[in-house]
Parts: C-alpha cells; structure tokens; sequence
C-alpha cells in the first residue's frame, strides 16, 4: 500500500511538474496606437509616416522595433508599397519616389493608404487607413519694383482631369536654428493661386540667399505637402567682427580680474607646495652630509 | 643609518601584526572587495560598449548618481584634510590615533571621487579638449584646477605625516617583511634619521602643508558648490551653496572617520589607542556640524518656499511628494540624530556614536541626491519631449554596480594602505612648549 502511494505521488508530483497550468501566465499582449500620415514634397515623392505608441503604468511611450507593412488599394486588390521598422521614436516611414508607383485613384482622386501590423508576441496587430487625394503644388518668386511676392498654385489630380485646389490655408517657413519660423499665412483662392507678400525683415545666409517652405499642414484630404524653393531676397547676414577683443563671461579671453585672481591663488598654493617640497630635499640632503 | 627613536620600536612591536603577514580573513575580505570592483568592472564595459543608454541619465535628468558619489567622495576628502589639518595644528593632545585615519580618507576619497566624472562622461575621447580648450570662466576648468591641486597637496601632507613613521619602519629590523618593501620603506624614509635640524624642517612644512590643506579644502568644496549654484536651475541658484557643501562635506567626512576609527579598533583591537573619548570628541564635533548642517538646509528651503516662484513650488512640491520620505530620512533623521545621541551623555556610547555616523553617511548621501536628481526633474525651461523615461531618472543596475565598486576601492584602499603603514602613528617626538602656540 505504502509503494503504491508512493509512486501515485511521484506521478502527480511530475506530471505537475509539466503542467501548462503550473507556469506563471505570459504577459496578455499590448495595444499599441498608430498615427498615420503622409507627406509629399517638391520632387513629387511621398513619405507614409506612422507612429506607434503603447502605454504603461508609468504613461504613454514609444515603440521601437515594430515592423510596419504599407499598402495601397485600388478597391479590388491590395499593392504592398514595403515594410519599415519603427525607430526609437516609434516612428516607421516609408519613401516613394517619383514614378516608382503609379498611385490608383477612386472616382473623386482619393489614394487609399494601409499601414498595418501583424501583431507580436507583445503587443496586438492594429491597422490604420488613410485617404488622400493627390495634388501638386507649385511656388514661384515675382518682383515688381520694390515689392516682392510669391506665388503659389495648387491643382488636385484626378483619374483623368485636374481641379483647382481652392479654399485652403497655405503656410510659409524659412528655416533657423531649433524650427522652421512662419513668416506669412496664404490662401488658396478658387482658381488654385494665390499669393503672399514677401517680408521684408527675413534674415539669411552671408550672400541673402534664404530657403522658402511652404505647406499644407495637416490637411484632411490632401495630408501634408511641403514645397520649398531657394531666393536671394533675404537680408544678408553680416557677421560683426569686434574691433577689440573684449574680455566677458562669454568670450575666449576671460576678464583680467579672473586671470589675476587665479594666478595670485595658483601662485601662492603652489608656492607653499614646493617650500614643502625643497624641505623634504634639504631632509634627504642632510642625510648626506651626516654620512660625509 | 637608524634613527635613534627606540620609543617608536616599542609601539612598531605593537602593531607589527598589522604591518606584517595578515591572516586568512584579510585574504577573504581583500577577495570579497575585488569580486565587488570586477562585477563593477563589467558594468562599465557594459556602459562603455553599449553607452549611457545603459544608465538613467537622459536627456532632461543628465545626471544621476555618478554625479552624487562624485560630490559624497568629495565631501569626505575634504573633512579628512580638514580634521587632520586643524588637529594637526592645535596639536591636540588626542589627535594620534585619529589624524592618520583622517589622512587616509582625504587621499583614498580624493583619488576615487573624480572617477565618477569621468563615469558620467559620455565621450571621454573628448576630454583632453578640456585642457586644450578649457575657459578659465568655466567653473567645470576650476575644479579641475582645483582638484588636481588639492590632490598634490594632500598627497604631499599625507607622505609629510608618515615620513617618521616610514623612517621607523625601515629601522625596525624585528619586522618580518619582503625584501621590495624594505626597500620601499628606505627609500621612501629619504635619510630621515630625527637629527634636529630634519625635525625643523619636517615639522616646519607638515604645519605649512596643514594650513594649505585645509585652505585648498575649503576652495575645492567651494567650487565645487558653485558648479551649481552660477546655473539658473532652481534647486541651485543659491548665495549659500558654497558654505552649505563645506558644511555638508566636513559633517560625512567626519561620520566616515567614526566608522573607519571604529572598524580599525575591532579589528586591530586598538582599544588602548582609540578609546571613548576619541569617539565622544568626534561625535562633539558631528554634533556641532549637524546643527550648522541643519540651520544651512533650513534656510535654503525656507526662502525656496517663501519666495514661492513657480519653479522653486515645482522642486519642493516634488520633494514633498516622490521624494518625501528620502527628504525627512537626510534633513531631519540625518540632522536630530547625531543631536540627540551626542547630546545627551547617556546615549554617548561608542556604538551608538557610530550608528549615528552610519545613518549620517546614509542621509548626507540621500542629500546629495536630493540637491542632483530632483532639480533636474523640475526643469528651469519647459521640455518639448515629456517622456516619461526623460523626466524622471532612476538609477540603473549599471550606475549601482559601479557605484558599490567605488565603495568598494575605498575599502581596498584603505585596507591595503593600513598594511604599509601602521594605522596609528608609532614614531615620537619631542615637541618644544613653543609649538603647542597656536599659529
């Protein structure tokens, strides 16, 4: 009686052992929350954009390593455009050059955007859709006498025929140290144009020479398009040479009371660091002169 | 040629166990700190191969406890060559067994402190520009200035205080050590015999050298505050930042010599040497720091919180809050203990004296902390990135392994140090009535 217990036990000890029901529970996978957009620029290209984030009890964070697949639709069939993975900012972007594709419209000039993915051990699979329609937008520079302007044009591309991009906010940046600073705000009119006077107190390069971008930003059906364009109307950039060198907080040369001060307090340490030292020689040398 | 002190071979007999061939728990203890150093060791060439993404330092919170240890090892440098200094100069009649220790610790701390900069330093490939392109207006080119300085200087008042002890050691022929150490000793001892005129100049530079430690002392701690309080930042801005680290430094430095003059006497069994009274002056003195530390964190958060800008409301609402109980444990615990426990006679016990310098070592650094990691969680300029991971900052396992190895140097150091030299000063002196004349 007494062994067939004991091996009765071994068996269920074992077989517990190995039970699924025994390992502590996998962590359920996340949700994650992906921003979807798109971006054309000058050259005609397209960047699809996603950003991922997830969540946690210490708040919302980026997810790196996830890897995104982009596609296009045409209603019936789905094309895959490629994968990109998300970068330590969670960001995953896909670049379409001019002529790589040729984007399928619906009857209203919309392109159906995917972003999607697959899910992980980690996190859920999650998809985002996105509809833009395709414009091309153009700026140009005019000058009459004294005033400066640029012009812009907008045009919506359609299966086959065009319309005018009418009724929209245009904005305009010239770049500087941490962000793009806007300097006016334009608006498409119904025939697709528009334009901005030039300001006059843009600063840019030594020669003048300052780069003009211009966005839609945002847009619900258009996304974002970003046109840019080089002029030399800009105010140069002269560099004041001191005619001194003068001596501040700031400068390569510090003010002369810190130099003195320093050398007075380096001197007179110092100073009292080798009378130590020359008395631990004349120690030495008395040595000597004992032994003589 | 030998000197001709054979009072100081009496007291060498004493102490020859400790200067000579140590036993197996010497062996052990050596083994334990070396394996701590290694697994610190491995930490940074975690850091190093992976870089600073390994700690907790971010681009908002950008530095950690690196930067704590830094100041903590700093501070305690200071109070070593402050307390070794002024006892050395007042000739206090009880200052022996103590001021040899105090040495110790300035120079062991000196050498490990500025490690951890260079720990913090995420491109050290770049440090040489420091030198080569180093403003004299950056308080960072100060304490370089400063530091090295200080590090010659105690060095040199260090070998000043051991040269009659080394010379005693290289004449002791009872001793039974190896033959490079012998020789280390005689070379080191430069002919020091104790002829009059050596003692003159002995005595002399080590009173010249005493004032300049803690002249130095004093400055390096300065600068060192001042790194800090020049910035904007609130939590630093501050007229009394300076005199407030001098404070702070000398009230470590001083718990950090109780526990070491406690250690030393279990384990050297220098009960003869260090006795209560060691124990209770130092305490006196722990005491009288605490209050001064205690009035300088009083008044430094009493006009934060008056003053009740934005940003100093910002910085104690988070000391209040996430870092409340690390805020009681360094100002008030840290503060009323040594005051209670010196304070009253009944309580002035050896033991109790250094459970104190322990919870005092543990608040000063909690401190430190306080004035680093939570001023840089209360940014002066609003943050675009509010990331979590960026706001707010703990340490890592990487930042806790290198810092527990620097404690643990420490240890080594000091072990090894006491091996070459006795812990206790063995070589006498006549001393004139003249010099005990205050200078």
């Amino acid at each position: 009686m007494k062994k067939i217990l004991t091996y009765t036990l071994l068996v269920i000890l074992t077989g517990t052992l190995f039970s699924q029901a025994l390992f502590a529970q996998d962590d359920e996978p996340g949700d994650i929350y992906m921003e979807f957009s798109t971006w054309k620029y000058n050259d005609m290209s397209r960047s699809l954009i996603t950003t991922i984030t997830s969540d946690n009890d210490d708040g919302e964070y980026f997810v790196k390593g996830l890897p995104v697949q982009f596609m296009l639709t045409d209603g019936e069939e789905t094309i895959h455009l490629g994968e990109a993975i998300s970068d330590a900012n969670g960001i995953a972007e896909m670049n379409i050059h001019e002529g790589t594709i040729d984007y399928p419209k619906d009857e209203e000039g919309y392109i159906y955007f995917t972003a999607r993915f697959e899910g992980s051990d980690q996190y859920w699979e999650a998809e985002e859709e996105l509809m833009v329609k395709d414009v091309v937008v153009s700026i140009s520079f005019e000058k009459d006498g004294e005033d400066k302007m640029v012009l812009f044009e907008g045009v919506i591309l359609g299966v086959d025929e065009e319309w005018p991009l009418a009724d929209d906010d245009f904005y305009f940046y010239v770049p500087r140290m941490f962000s793009d600073m806007k300097i006016a705000d334009g608006w498409f009119e119904e025939d697709g144009t528009g334009y901005i006077d030039f300001p006059t107190t843009v600063i840019g390069d030594s020669t003048g020479n300052v780069l003009v971008i211009a966005r839609l930003e945002e847009h619900y059906d258009y996304g974002n398009v970003e046109v840019s364009a080089m002029i030399n109307w800009a105010s140069p950039k002269q560099l004041i040479a001191a005619e001194k060198p003068s001596r501040e907080l700031w400068t390569p040369v510090a003010p002369l009371w810190m130099i003195i001060t320093l050398i007075i307090m380096l001197a007179g340490v110092w100073g009292h660091y080798f009378y130590a030292i020359f008395q631990l020689i004349m120690i030495k040398r008395s040595k000597k002169k004992e032994i003589k | 040629m030998e000197s001709k002190n054979t009072a100081s071979f009496d007291k060498l007999r004493e102490f020859r166990e400790q200067v000579e061939r140590p036993g197996t728990i010497f062996y052990i203890w050596i083994v334990f700190l070396v394996l701590l150093i290694l697994w610190g060791l491995y930490a940074l060439y975690v850091q190093i191969t992976q870089g600073h993404i390994v700690t907790g330092m971010r681009d908002n919170v950008v530095w950690g406890i690196y930067i704590v240890n830094f100041i903590f090892f700093m501070g305690i440098s200071y109070a070593g060559a402050l307390v070794s200094g002024t006892l050395h100069l007042f000739r206090t009649s009880w200052r022996k067994p103590v001021i040899r220790m105090a040495e110790f610790i300035t120079i062991i701390a000196l050498f490990i402190g500025p490690l951890y900069i260079l720990l913090c330093i995420g491109r050290l490939d770049r440090l040489p520009y420091l030198i080569l392109f180093g403003r004299i207006q950056s308080p960072i080119t100060w304490d370089v200035i400063a530091i090295s300085t200080d590090i010659i200087g105690c060095v040199i008042f260090l070998y000043l205080s051991v040269l009659r002890d080394i010379a005693a050691l290289r004449d002791f022929k009872e001793l039974k050590i190896s033959r490079w150490r012998k020789k280390l000793y005689s070379w080191l001892a430069l002919g020091y015999t104790g002829t009059p005129e050596q003692q003159r100049r002995l005595n002399n530079a080590t009173d010249i050298m005493a004032v300049m430690v803690i002249a130095i002392a004093i400055i390096v701690y300065s600068v060192l505050a001042w790194i800090f309080s020049v910035t904007l930042q609130p939590g630093w801005r501050s007229t009394i930042f300076g005199p407030y680290f001098v404070i702070a430094a000398v009230f470590s430095g001083t718990a950090v010599l109780v526990i070491a003059m406690w250690i030393f006497r279990k384990i050297y069994k220098l009960e003869k040497y260090l006795t209560r009274k060691h124990f209770v002056n130092i305490g006196i003195l722990m005491l009288i720091l605490a209050a001064f530390f205690g009035y300088f964190t009083f008044s430094e958060y009493l006009t934060k919180w008056y003053g009740s800008q934005i940003n100093d409301e910002l910085l104690i609402g988070l000391l209040m809050d996430k870092y409340f109980w690390m805020f009681i444990f360094a100002n008030y615990i840290g503060v009323l203990m040594p005051l209670i426990v010196v304070g009253v006679p009944r309580f002035r016990t050896i033991n109790m004296i250094t459970i104190t310098a322990v919870v005092v070592v543990i608040a000063l650094w909690l401190n430190r902390y306080l004035i680093v990691i939570p001023t840089l969680e209360s940014p002066y300029i609003p943050i675009q990135d509010a990331r979590i991971d960026w706001v707010s900052y703990s340490g890592t396992w990487v930042e806790w392994a290198l810092s527990i190895a620097g404690v643990a140097a420490f240890c080594l150091a000091f072990t090894v140090g006491s091996r070459f030299i006795p812990i206790i000063p063995v070589s006498e002196e006549k001393e004139k009535k003249k010099r005990q004349e205050i200078l």
